[in-house]
């Protein structure tokens, strides 16, 4: 296997463990500050 | 008795899976009876892993475990590259709209997706935005629902052989059923269980072909140089394993985005963060949605690809003209009863879970963004009227699937592009743009409309240089930007400040 037809595989581990990193250090805030 | 000691685990897996679904619905009918907000969002107190598979287990259908899986028998396993841009947009969704859409919807008491352009862009233009956007709904879900339950009907048919007018009787009155009983409740339930056992499928799914071969390494060695014939007649060589050989990059990419756009504009996607409770929950689900979608698509994408390995000669020249038949081929040359039986009931949950929250939205649109807009109704109505809508939507699309139009397949893409094209400009502006504004989200609702129409029809197929260019790629760069310039040339038609201010504080 190419290194093209490859980088789909691996590409999807490395994106939902970049967005794991992400969100673990985000802010996230839903409720209306108001109430 | 033949019939029995032939199908049983089959039987038996799917009786206990469907049984567990109705009572799912049963159990929360009264729940879901109490209100408006409880029977169209679950009252927005949902715990986030089951938002999460149900998110997952929406998105992701018989088309993807079927259709495309199918797929790379014919492509190799550069088809993954259409997963890779799928699990792109699952992050884009849940980071960028998932808190600010779950928050500003609770904000304006928003229930639908209709409904939030409604009340944000608050205009006169709103309500015409508000009942085209659930016109569209209505039209273009047609052609997906369809699409899924004619695909549930072969499966049934193939595995059990059930006659097609009877399995697709079963699917669409059993989803109805629990549809209707629970509303949002048990869609969000069942769609979290079916998740479960999707995410579980789609493991046991990719081993088989391994198993069958002997292992990786003798797999890649078939893989690596095939004698298989392609649909033009040529022998396959390395194609399978080469990036590029055997289909091009812009219709991977055409379908990559038409297809995976759904989960960033599609309203049975979005409407999922309305139900979510906390904001724990939500970064729960932020993490893990992609996770379970992308480790699903890793097993998926590539499936047919590895079929060839269990393929003669003969098998995979017809394989190669019918791609569809791809895994239930794998499933009978695998030829093991109980593994059939769960492999069956995932891609049962696969289609189902998505049958049920587009029924649900469907029924929601119509009420909620037609009837009640253009002749206002007791809210104590609304609910009952609901549930007949979905019952009556699901004898129409009993009756389409039983003759189903040419096409039905690229119809559902088609809408899938419309939606994307035509919802998302508006979403995005109107969650982070305060200069966004009715007249820029109707303009460009009709654009996204209109120019997927136009190439579509008009341009691409007329074209030879244009036919792998989806319609999806020009639509929704002229709709984003019709929405930008619109909504700066109709500046004076910006909501009050105060509105603003609370949206976005």
């Amino acid at each position: 296997m190419d290194f093209l037809t490859s980088l789909p595989y691996w590409g999807i581990i490395v994106i939902v463990i970049l967005n794991a990193i992400i969100v673990s250090r985000m802010d996230i805030s839903i409720d209306d500050p108001d109430e | 008795m033949v019939y029995l000691s032939q199908h049983w685990p089959v039987l038996l897996l799917i009786s206990i899976y469907l049984i567990f679904c109705l009572w799912v619905g049963w159990y929360f009918k009264e729940k879901a009876t109490s209100g408006v907000e409880s029977f169209y969002v679950a009252k927005r107190e949902i715990p986030g892993w089951v938002v999460s598979l149900a998110f997952f287990s929406t998105f992701a259908s018989t088309n993807t475990y079927i259709g495309q899986a199918g797929k790379s028998f014919q492509f190799g396993l550069s088809w993954a590259w259409v997963g890779l841009f799928w699990s792109i947009f699952c992050v884009i969704s849940w980071l960028v709209l998932g808190p600010r859409m779950r928050r500003q919807t609770a904000m304006l008491s928003s229930m639908t997706i209709p409904d939030y352009f409604f009340f944000r862009y608050k205009s006169d233009f709103a309500r015409t935005i508000r009942l085209l956007s659930a016109f569209v709904i209505l039209f273009a879900t047609l052609w997906y629902m369809t699409g899924i339950t004619k695909g549930l009907g072969h499966v049934i048919g193939s595995v059990l052989d059930i006659p097609y007018a009877i399995g697709t009787f079963a699917v669409v009155s059993i989803t109805c059923a629990y549809t209707i009983w629970g509303g949002m409740y048990s869609v969000l339930w069942t769609d979290a269980i079916q998740g479960i056992m999707m995410f579980a499928v789609a493991i046991v799914m990719v081993m088989l072909p391994f198993i069958y071969v002997g292992g990786v390494d003798e797999m890649f060695i078939r893989l690596a140089d095939t004698q298989h014939l392609d649909r033009s007649g040529e022998p396959m060589g390395n194609g399978l394993v080469t990036f590029g050989s055997l289909v091009s990059f812009f219709y991977i990419l055409g379908i990559g985005l038409a297809v995976g756009m759904k989960q960033i504009a599609e309203p049975r996607c979005l409407i999922r963060f309305y139900s979510i409770d906390n904001a724990l929950s939500m970064r729960f689900a932020m993490i893990w949605t992609p996770i379970f979608l992308g480790i699903s698509l890793i097993c998926v994408m590539g499936l047919g690809a590895l079929v060839h390995g269990m393929a003669t000669d003969e098998e995979a020249a017809y394989l190669i003209q019918n791609t569809d038949e791809v895994v239930g081929f794998m499933l009978s040359k695998f030829d093991n009863p109980l593994v059939s039986g769960i492999c069956i009931a995932g891609l049962f949950a696969a289609g189902m879970s998505s049958l049920a929250s587009v029924m649900l939205i469907v029924g929601t649109a119509f009420v909620q963004d037609m009837w009640h807009v253009i002749s206002p109704m007791n809210e104590k109505k609304i609910v009952p009227r609901t549930r007949w809508t979905i019952f009556a939507y699901c004898v129409l699309l009993y009756i389409v699937t039983l003759y189903p139009p040419a096409g039905i397949v690229e119809m559902t893409a088609f809408s899938g592009a419309v939606f994307a094209a035509s919802f998302f400009p508006a979403i995005f502006g109107g969650l982070y743009l305060r200069w966004g504004t009715d007249s820029g989200a109707l303009v460009s609702m009709l654009t996204g409309i209109v120019s997927c129409i136009l190439w579509r029809f008009g341009f691409r197929f007329r074209f030879e240089g244009l036919n792998d260019i989806h319609e999806i790629i020009p639509a929704f760069i002229l709709s984003v930007i019709v929405y930008l310039v619109v909504s700066r040339m109709t500046s004076k038609r910006i909501p009050d400040t105060d509105h603003l201010d609370r949206l976005f504080a």
